[in-house]
């Protein structure tokens, strides 16, 4: 049997955080965890737990999807410019650059 | 903030990985050095104990220094009963499976290398002049293992590990 290979996981946690004006301090103090686990997080250097990808995403009050994927999410910019003008309300991705 | 050892203190967790192995090296090389030392140049007659008491010192005091830097930068990560988070964890179970496998690999060679020379050179003696430092230094370097596994293989914390909400990424 050949071992599925680790698949990066991307997520917008830098911009979500960004948005609501909260600090990795604040936001791992909520979580109860290590700031700079937030930071490895935003990066894509630590793939959380899926019990503290739910507890990323219940602190955002967004659904998984909406902070996590496993395919890099698009540029704010291209979201809102580059579809024609239907502005989209959502973030750029982070981790995937 | 004036105590120089405290400022020292707070500032050992930041410090960088090329910082951090120096401390290592120190630490791990200090006192074996200073008993190959002494085996080898005092104990022989090469070396005027006047002229060996300086570097004795400063290879001993190399030692605690390095011991007390790598302590002071894992601080309770490295400990089993300390109360961290998911990646903390999976951090220090791999610096202590290393730390121990290293370990392991090392009993494992000297061993081999005892049974060698055993089986081609000649018997081999043990005296207390070699398992008295061998004592110390297990005793010295076990607790230590995993902290200085952390301090050798942790990445320099990133330029934008701070705890600042990151306003530009709002723009991107």
């Amino acid at each position: 049997m050949t071992r599925r290979p680790a698949t990066p996981i991307h997520n917008r946690i830098a911009v979500l955080r960004a948005e609501r004006g909260l600090s990795r301090q604040e936001m791992a103090e909520s979580l109860g965890i290590n700031y700079q686990t937030i930071g490895y997080i935003e990066r894509g250097e630590y793939n959380p737990s899926l019990d503290l990808a739910f507890a990323i995403a219940g602190l955002f009050e967004l659904p998984l999807e909406a902070v996590f994927s496993a395919t890099p999410f698009e540029p704010m910019s291209a979201q809102l410019y580059g579809r024609g003008g239907d502005a989209v309300v959502d973030a750029g991705d982070v981790s995937s650059g | 903030m004036t105590n120089p050892v405290l400022r020292v203190w707070q500032a050992m967790p930041g410090a960088s990985r090329r910082t951090r192995r120096v401390w290592v090296v120190a630490a791990f090389l200090g006192f074996p050095l200073l008993n190959v030392g002494y085996a080898t140049l005092v104990s022989t007659g090469r070396l005027p104990q006047p002229i060996w008491a300086p570097i004795a010192i400063a290879l001993f005091a190399a030692t605690l220094v390095g011991v007390f830097a790598v302590y002071g930068y894992a601080r309770d990560r490295a400990s089993m009963t300390a109360d961290l988070d998911e990646r903390e964890r999976q951090v220090r179970d791999q610096a202590w499976i290393a730390a121990y496998g290293l370990l392991s690999a090392v009993v494992v060679a000297v061993v081999l290398v005892l049974a060698l020379m055993a089986s081609f050179v000649g018997p081999v003696t043990i005296g207390m002049d070699v398992l008295g430092p061998v004592a110390i230094c297990l005793g010295l370097y076990l607790p230590i293992l995993p902290s200085a596994m952390l301090a050798w293989s942790e990445p320099n914390e990133s330029a934008d590990d701070d705890a600042a909400p990151v306003v530009e990424a709002a723009g991107r």
